[in-house]
């Protein structure tokens, strides 16, 4: 962890990852992008719509016996709502999305891209992709649009881009999602998980359901 | 955000509908549709002004939910608030078939449906496992194998509150239901996407107890497809019962014949002359000992294609008493259109229950159609017999057949409602 202040409004900045390369400063909603020691401040965050998400920047969890704390977030909307990606820290030193929307979360991580991957053009709901040793399904696919970000990211975004994503299923709650912003496409696998299994601390609270 | 704003943030909007003006209640930032309680116009939570989506279809007074949308209720240890209600129909033969759909809210949890059929519940959420293709044809879920139940296409026919996608009445789905009690699997399959989800069973009582609703549930009408069979469980717990009962019985048996002297007390062979004059014989005195129980009387004449009658008295040298009863061994053979058969036999066993200690001789009255006919009787006492064990197993066996026919009786009549009846009849 490193700490350092936000160029714009001076305010302490705590930086958790060194994988983060983007950061959106909590108090004036800078957007600061990292280069070695220092911050440049390349504008204002769009603003996140109020999307009812139960998660926030601090929030930690456990999947499969391992901690971790969200630490980002991009902000997404489809055609089918609201979904999120956390950007999460894991205490066995992964860094890894806890993707949630409509009450549904599934945790990935990155995996390399395997070769000749389909353009998104060319992807058919229901196709095959091999990925490792692994077949997943095309389940999904959708032109979704980043709204906004919070917090660290390690990757550099600006809000309002378009995002071509594709979500496949594997066997069990096997899932993944692959990002067709750049080509080749990056690809998150990992799993769907229920609400109760992540023993979620510190969500937000919403009237009425303390 | 501010991250120095404290306390619980707000998720409820109150809107006004742009149709009609009604007040709205927006409970969950999720949804992509509400529909006006006062006018049926869907509207666009999502866009400022409440865009239209779908006009008001004809009113329909007679869907109204059950579940007051906004109020919460607490199932299985878990909160929801109902914030959205549709009527969903098919049509089989051209009969409709209506059914109705709750939908719940949690902000943490997501969304879950409570579906009311004929007074029947089921509690359903998002299957976030998918199901495999079972050996048998259906589908395979946590190690469970569920059957198919039916596919029909669902059309909404009414909708009021809140939804997490754009709802319109007149909507269509094809569905798939598989049923592994009770439990149910349903594949919901739109122009656009598949879903899978999984229900369970729920009574209208616990409904109404977790809603804290007035008044009490529907009546339920036949079988749901997930419904629990309630006798199942006798089944079980009857048939482990009866073979707990001959093992007991079989002890006892067991028991009977450790103790049981199982001799031989006389032989003796006779010759039947329908020339002599005194037919009848008398054999010499036997003793009978040990407890009351019972003597058996075996005869075997050599007889073909004949018989032989033997009329008896056990008698009692001491008291007199005597037991009568007549016996016939008869033995017919032949071959007849290319086959040959028989029928009888050449020997006869009688049981005499409860005959008490004591000297005894036998008096053998023998007829026959056929003359001389050479004929042996033996004597037996204390013949343990294997009757009554199994009597016994009959009997014990009545309750556990019952409920096995009562079980069979229900699932008859759950799937009598599905594509699979067991029993089909013609109309």
């Amino acid at each position: 962890m490193s700490s350092g202040s936000c160029p714009s409004c001076g305010a302490p900045l705590e930086i958790k990852t060194r994988a983060a390369t983007l950061l959106v400063c909590a108090y004036c909603n800078s957007t600061l992008v990292r280069h070695e020691q220092k911050l440049e401040d390349i504008g204002k965050m769009a603003l996140l719509a109020e999307d009812g998400s139960p998660l926030q920047i601090g929030a930690r969890g456990v999947y499969r016996g391992v901690k971790f704390e969200v630490i980002g977030r991009l902000q997404l909307e489809y055609s089918a709502g609201y979904w999120n990606e956390w950007y999460a820290t894991f205490d066995d030193g992964r860094t890894g999305w806890v993707g949630e929307g409509q009450g549904q979360y599934a945790i990935t991580f990155q995996a390399a891209t395997p070769r000749n991957m389909p353009q998104f053009e060319n992807l058919k709901i229901g196709d095959t992709l091999k990925v490792g040793v692994e077949h997943f399904r095309v389940t999904e696919k959708s032109r979704a649009r980043c709204i906004a970000s919070q917090g660290e990211l390690p990757f550099h975004v600006n809000s309002g881009y378009d995002a071509p994503v594709a979500d496949v299923s594997g066997s069990g709650a096997r899932f993944g999602t692959i990002d067709y912003s750049e080509y080749p496409p990056l690809v998150f696998l990992g799993e769907r998980v229920e609400f109760d299994a992540l023993a979620f601390a510190g969500l937000r609270e919403f009237e009425g359901w303390s | 955000v501010n991250p120095k704003k404290a306390g619980p943030a707000a998720l409820v909007r109150a809107v006004k509908c742009s149709k009609c003006g009604a007040p709205i209640e927006l409970r969950s930032p999720s949804s992509l549709s509400v529909a006006c309680g006062s006018c049926g116009s869907v509207l666009d939570p999502r866009t400022p002004d409440l865009a239209l989506i779908a006009a008001a279809a004809k009113r329909q007074e007679k869907y109204r939910p059950r579940i007051p949308l906004g109020h919460k209720g607490r199932l299985k240890g878990e909160v929801f608030q109902c914030i959205g209600y549709m009527a969903r129909r098919t049509k089989v033969d051209g009969q409709p078939y209506t059914w109705h759909e709750y939908l719940l809210f949690n902000p943490y949890k997501g969304y879950r449906w409570l579906v009311e059929y004929q007074g029947h519940w089921t509690s359903v959420k998002p299957a976030h496992v998918t199901p495999e293709a079972s050996a048998t044809g259906g589908l395979r879920f946590f190690g469970e194998d569920y059957r198919h139940f039916q596919s029909c296409r669902a059309e909404v026919v009414f909708v009021v509150g809140e939804f997490y996608w754009q709802v319109r009445v007149g909507d269509s789905a094809e569905l798939e239901d598989y049923v592994c009690p009770p439990s149910i699997l349903s594949i919901e399959r739109t122009a656009d996407e598949t879903s899978c989800s999984v229900g369970t069973y729920v009574t209208g009582q616990e409904v109404w107890q977790a809603f804290q609703l007035p008044g009490e549930p529907p009546e339920t009408t036949g079988v749901a497809p997930a419904q629990p069979s309630p006798i199942q469980p006798d089944v079980g717990k009857s048939w482990a019962l009866f073979a707990a009962l001959c093992l007991v019985t079989i002890a006892i048996h067991s028991f009977v014949v450790s103790i049981s002297q199982n001799k031989r007390i006389w032989q003796g062979r006779f010759n039947y002359d329908a020339a002599e004059a005194e037919k009848s014989k008398v054999t010499e005195v036997f003793e009978i000992t040990g407890r009351t129980s019972n003597v058996v009387i075996k005869t075997s004449a050599r007889v073909d294609n004949h018989w032989l009658f033997a009329g008896y008295a056990l008698i009692n040298e001491g008291t007199g008493v005597a037991i009568d009863f007549g016996r016939e061994v008869s033995y017919y053979h032949g071959y007849d259109g290319g086959e040959s058969w028989a029928e009888g036999s050449t020997s006869d066993e009688v049981v005499i229950p409860q005959v008490p200690a004591g000297r005894y001789y036998l008096r053998v009255e023998p007829q026959s159609d056929t003359s001389p006919v050479l004929y042996e009787v033996e004597v037996w006492r204390d013949v343990p017999q294997l009757f009554p064990l199994l009597m016994s197993w009959f009997i014990l066996a009545i309750p556990a057949l019952i409920a096995s026919l009562r079980q069979y009786t229900f699932e008859v009549r759950r799937w009598s409602e599905s594509d699979h009846p067991m029993i089909t009849t013609e109309e």
